[in-house]
């Protein structure tokens, strides 16, 4: 019996090689993990990529910090809404596509990121059922004999309709499928995640963290449907990561994740959890009750700040920042809006559901009750769910997979056998690419300014949120607040040193002397992208907010009208070309015109490209038919620095 | 013999072989081989030895028959299924068939040592594979461009500087004004394409050199070093090569494989 043995594992090894890899066992993979691990080391490892540290030394931290760019929201097939739509690759595909390596969309194309490789990315794939459909759909799986697999899997659309939105509904009232619920699965597929992470990490060149998505959204009806406020927030740890990941099969209320990510640290793993979409949380991100109803107090504010010190203000699904209703007297206020609650037409409400109104609420609490729990920073991403995100306008792939993958699903182009907007037809893709799709934005990514592109760099910048959103461009912006900057500032060529010394940067209090504080903003174009048109900075108070251009490309504010005169910078319609110049880099000291040393007011900054063609253009242009007239053809490329809060001397 | 008699093992082959020894007796009118169910010695051995891999003992008589039971029992139900129809259509089972099938396919060689020869020929296809990128280390002094006086006096400023005072000389610019040994990749995204490739067009010279035009302005360089990209020795990436050469075969040897089989079939492609 025992000579058997041998013969009998080399069987069941290929039996389970057989069911996990399809029809390339072995490969690359496991080859290439020692290198990435090893770094940079001997010859002949680690060449291959042409990433800046690839043979070099680590680059020297940077006292005065350098802008890293990456996404912090990103899905492959371990979530239950990519796998549903093909997405078949893994988070190796997502680190790889992040380096610059070209990977396969699930409609068949290339992905290729846009700008080069990025500095750090994240996988954030839903935690509610982790990896069960790939498994589901896995012969041999117990879960593959499930009868809902068996339909979510089968040729009928209504089957495959009806068992998926019972997991969408499982996931938004948090009440789990019990046969679907394969929580050692699921734990495993999280440490796949995490230890994917891991072997992606080189620290100097890329980093990645233990990350995943906590899906809670609030649903109005009974039975779960679609139509409820978006909660969702991305977990994310500095060192290490939990054996399992509190998803809302543990609770729908995010202040039981902050409960759990307390006990997490007391325990030694550092954690922020960073909500996205307040745009389509139906007034729910930024509501001035706890999720239960009850009055906020200082408590919950200091528990939301410890957890959750940054927002994502842009991202493929839309911006954050305000809405016209909101800022009528900002005439950039009326950019990418997106308003359809996830997966319905129905609109969500305004209020409580952007940035710089609860910067304004925040400080409306802070002046009444004496806590704000709304002073974070600002970070953007993709929410790719097909392992890459599409960053550049020029080349658009939107997020889902298969049901947003061409142009016409996405309505950028009249429906097959029309060629007018005028006739287009009442179906599902029509309107689906009417209501939602077509809305949808080439957006975004996060800066970070950190000594160096490591781990603990990039997530204490995150802490201290030194960070800036932008819509897709890769610009770097400074901004820094203090009492002694000098006039003549802007010359001083240890500008940055000089600024930190004396000041704070984006995502500082500044506390109050007596005095008037002045400001420093510096922004610089992306070399590959549009150039510069104005920088703004953003003043919020509890009573009101103002936007004051504070450098031009062409001439100098309108000290009245707080306005940058028109550089005349536009686009060709019809070749998608920029027309005009624009600024490489704008520089700026500004000192606020109303400034009152008693009142606490929030300032950030804003920082406008010239106009260029929307997505949406680019595509019509290529199809040879007009651009849809229901979204804008041009758009301003921008980017949002976390604020700075000035904090009146104690009187 | 005796001894023999008594191992579980011997036991159900005898059983085995009087299940079907009689089992024609039951299925009178089936008469094709596709109705017959052959268990040899090798087949028991090895589901008796799955058995005890997995559970850690070899099986007892008892178990033996319930394995034996099992195993008819699936093997005869699946064949009715098939015989039925019913793997037809059914995306599960076929996906699972042909996932067997590849595995099986692309194990089915031990896979050959490449020769010398072998390896540096596929080493020589496929050199961009063993590349080093183009790096260089230069400084540049910015300014806005656009401007005849303003470039010559800074030239001219550049070139009576002592060795640091460079630094001050220009316009302020966000881009770091120092870059040591960084891969041309990062030049373009930190500069823009155009810059990249009329940097890597200059020889490295003490002095400055330039302006050369960037999205930002203009830039005056000092070129230290550049180094092209080069194609790594054979030998320092024998290994890699190897391991890659293995790949490839096994890449090969799979689609030629699954290619040999699916030509077996005719494809029809309704409407």
């Amino acid at each position: 019996m025992k000579q058997l043995t041998g013969a009998v594992s080399v069987l069941v090894l290929a039996s389970v090689t057989a069911a996990c890899g399809g029809g390339a066992p072995g490969g690359n993979e496991s080859r290439q993990e020692p290198a990435a691990e090893a770094g940079a080391g001997a010859v002949g490892q680690g060449v291959r990529g042409d990433t800046a540290g690839a043979s070099a030394s680590r680059p020297p931290a940077n006292a005065e910090r350098n802008a890293y760019f990456g996404d912090l929201h990103i899905h492959t097939r371990n979530s239950f809404d990519a796998y549903i739509f093909n997405v078949r690759r893994t988070a190796d595909d997502a680190y790889r596509f992040a380096k610059g390596e070209t990977v396969p969309h699930p409609s068949g194309f290339d992905m290729t990121i846009a700008g080069g490789p990025l500095d750090f990315y994240a996988v954030t794939d839903h935690a509610e059922y982790l990896g069960i459909l790939p498994a589901m759909d896995t012969p041999g799986t117990p879960l593959s004999e499930l009868e809902r697999a068996q339909e979510m899997f089968s040729d009928d659309p209504d089957a495959i309709l009806t068992a998926f939105q019972a997991v969408g509904a499982s996931v938004r009232q948090g009440v789990a499928i019990d046969d679907m619920l394969d929580q050692p699965l699921i734990n495993s597929i999280w440490a796949e995640n995490v230890a994917s992470a891991n072997a992606h990490y080189e620290p100097g060149v890329f980093t990645t963290f233990a990350a995943y998505e906590f899906t809670s959204v609030t649903t109005g009806a009974e039975d779960g449907t679609f139509g409820g406020g978006n909660l969702h927030r991305n977990v994310f740890f500095r060192d290490g990561a939990p054996r399992r990941a509190f998803s809302t099969l543990d609770s729908t209320n995010p202040e039981d994740l902050w409960d759990w990510m307390d006990e997490q640290r007391e325990a030694g793993l550092e954690a922020i959890a960073i909500p996205h979409n307040p745009n389509v949380s139906d007034g729910q991100m930024f509501r001035l009750e706890t999720y239960d109803g009850a009055p906020l107090t200082a408590a919950y504010a200091e528990q939301r700040m410890r957890n959750e010190p940054l927002v994502e203000i842009t991202q493929v699904k839309g911006t954050s920042e305000t809405h016209p209703d909101l800022s009528p007297n900002d005439e950039w206020a009326n950019f990418e809006i997106y308003d359809r609650l996830l997966g319905v037409y129905q609109v969500s409400a305004t209020e409580g559901s952007y940035v710089r109104e609860a910067y304004r609420n925040g400080l409306r609490l802070e002046e009444t009750e004496g806590f704000d729990p709304f002073r974070f920073g600002l970070v953007a991403a993709s929410d790719s769910h097909v392992v890459g995100g599409a960053y550049t306008e020029s080349d658009y792939w939107s997020k889902v997979g298969i049901v947003d993958g061409m142009p016409m699903n996405r309505g950028s182009i009249p429906f097959p056998g029309t060629t007018d907007w005028d006739s287009q037809p009442d179906n599902q893709i029509a309107n689906n690419a009417r209501e939602w799709f077509s809305r949808w934005s080439a957006s975004g990514l996060t800066g970070v300014w950190a000594e160096e592109n490591t781990r603990e760099a990039i997530f204490d910048a995150f802490r201290r949120k030194e960070t800036f959103a932008t819509s897709g461009p890769r610009m770097k912006v400074r901004f820094f607040a203090g009492f002694g900057y000098d006039a003549d500032i802007v010359d001083d060529p240890d500008l940055v040193k000089t600024a930190y010394a004396g000041g704070v940067p984006m995502g500082g209090d500044l506390v109050g002397t007596g005095e008037a504080p002045s400001f420093l903003v510096w922004a610089q174009r992306d070399p590959n992208e549009g150039a510069l048109q104005r920088v703004q900075i953003v003043k919020v108070t509890s009573d009101g907010e103002q936007v004051h251009d504070v450098a031009c490309h062409t001439g100098t504010p309108d000290p009245e009208t707080h306005r940058c005169p028109d550089n005349g910078a536009g686009v060709d319609l019809e070749t998608c070309t920029p027309t005009g110049e624009g600024a490489g880099e704008l520089l700026a000291r500004w000192s606020d015109p109303d400034f009152a040393v008693h009142r606490h007011a929030t300032y950030y900054v804003r920082v406008l490209e010239n106009p260029a063609c929307r997505w949406s253009t680019w595509e019509a242009l290529r199809n040879g038919t007009p651009p849809r007239p229901d979204v804008p053809q041009t758009i301003q490329e921008r980017a949002y620095t976390s604020p700075i809060w000035y904090i009146p001397p104690a009187e | 013999m005796l001894q023999i008699m008594r191992e579980p093992l011997v036991h159900f082959i005898v059983l085995a072989g009087l299940v079907f020894a009689i089992w024609p007796l039951f299925q009178a009118r089936q008469t094709d081989t596709d109705r017959t169910i052959v268990l040899t010695g090798e087949v028991i051995e090895r589901m008796a030895g799955l058995y005890a891999v997995e559970a850690g003992t070899p099986p007892s008589d008892a178990e033996i028959r319930a394995i034996v039971a099992d195993h008819v029992r699936e093997t005869a139900l699946a064949r009715e299924a098939r015989r039925l129809g019913l793997d037809e259509g059914d995306t599960i089972i076929e996906r699972r068939l042909s996932q067997k099938m590849a595995f099986l396919l692309s194990d089915r060689d031990a896979p050959p040592v490449p020769d010398e020869q072998t390896l540096r020929a596929f080493y020589a296809d496929r050199a961009g594979a063993y590349e080093t990128p183009a790096r260089v280390t230069f400084q540049h002094v910015f300014f806005t461009g656009g401007d005849a006086d303003r470039e010559a006096d800074l030239r001219q400023q550049l070139e009576t500087a002592s060795q640091e005072a460079w630094r001050t000389i220009g316009d302020a610019t966000m881009v770091r004004l120092d870059w040591g040994d960084v891969p041309a990749r990062e030049v373009t995204r930190q500069f823009g394409p155009e810059f990249t490739s009329a940097l890597m067009a200059l020889e490295p010279d003490p002095s400055w050199q330039g302006p050369m035009l960037s999205a930002f302005g203009a830039h005056f360089i000092r070129l230290q070093a550049r180094s092209a990209a080069t194609t790594l020795p054979f030998e320092s990436v024998r290994a890699d090569v190897g391991a890659d050469w293995l790949d490839q075969w096994r890449q090969d040897q799979n689609a030629r494989a699954i290619e040999t089989v699916v030509s077996r079939y005719r494809v029809e492609i309704g409407d």
